[in-house]
């Protein structure tokens, strides 16, 4: 609320304060036998009973401002965790799949060095066709003519 | 009356709910694994030889490997990721 951010917050307790006062204070004043005193007790009256009111909705205003500073710092310190959490799922995942893809490509050329070493023996016996080629080459794109 | 509701309008505005003013979002996706599949090897025209077919066949089985693996991390990510997320705005 804006106007917290300009008066302290004990302001609206002294103003609820006074307002009780005044409400008290008219109650004496039938009490002080002179007239001139009495004719300002209405006024009094309802100046103390905005100023209790007021002061009541502002202290009500001041709790609830605390309270939501209280969540907002709450949910910063949720959201610092949970991006510091986030972070190190990335670096965790993209560290796995670098080790996976080395593992993979490893794995890979050991495969390729043995049909190096022992496939080539076959290729003057198996020579493969032109309809072999074009076969395997329109799979890659999934063209089956 | 008037500044009765004058006084009620007052009032009522204390009531009014405020969002708290601070937000999470799911991080970008690492590069990596936003990499497209890259396409599969081919033979050359004319070529021959069995090894050259049984090593581009190998090559295909490679790049399935890497391309199926990339997606089981982002899949994997996401989930994290999103669990994270609901853990801060989402809380049941």
């Amino acid at each position: 609320m804006w106007i917290l951010k300009f008066l302290p917050d004990w302001i609206f307790y002294v103003i609820f304060l006074i307002g009780v006062v005044g409400i008290a204070a008219t109650f004496f004043l039938k009490l002080i036998p002179i007239p001139a005193l009495f004719v300002y007790r209405i006024p009094i009256q309802i100046v103390s009973i905005l100023l209790v009111a007021f002061g009541t909705f502002m202290s009500g205003a001041v709790w609830n401002e605390d309270a939501w500073k209280a969540r907002v710092a709450e949910l910063q310190k949720e959201v610092a965790e949970a991006e510091a959490k986030s972070g190190k799922v990335t670096v965790e995942t993209i560290t796995k799949y670098v080790d996976r893809t080395k593992v993979i490509k490893e794995k890979g050329e050991e495969i390729i060095k043995h049909v190096d070493r022992e496939v080539i023996k076959y290729n003057d016996t198996c020579k493969l066709t032109n309809d072999v080629v074009k076969i395997h080459n329109n799979a890659t794109k999934m063209d089956s003519k | 009356m008037k500044i009765f509701l004058l006084v009620l309008v007052f009032f009522i505005s204390g009531c009014a709910r405020v969002t708290v003013p601070v937000k999470h979002s799911l991080p970008e996706l690492p590069a990596v694994l936003a990499e497209r599949c890259p396409d599969l090897l081919k033979l050359k025209e004319n070529e021959e030889k069995l090894s050259e077919l049984i090593k581009t066949v190998v090559g295909n089985y490679i790049l399935y490997h890497e391309c199926g693996s990339r997606h089981e991390l982002l899949v994997k990510w996401y989930k994290e990721q999103k669990q994270i997320h609901d853990s801060v705005h989402n809380k049941k």
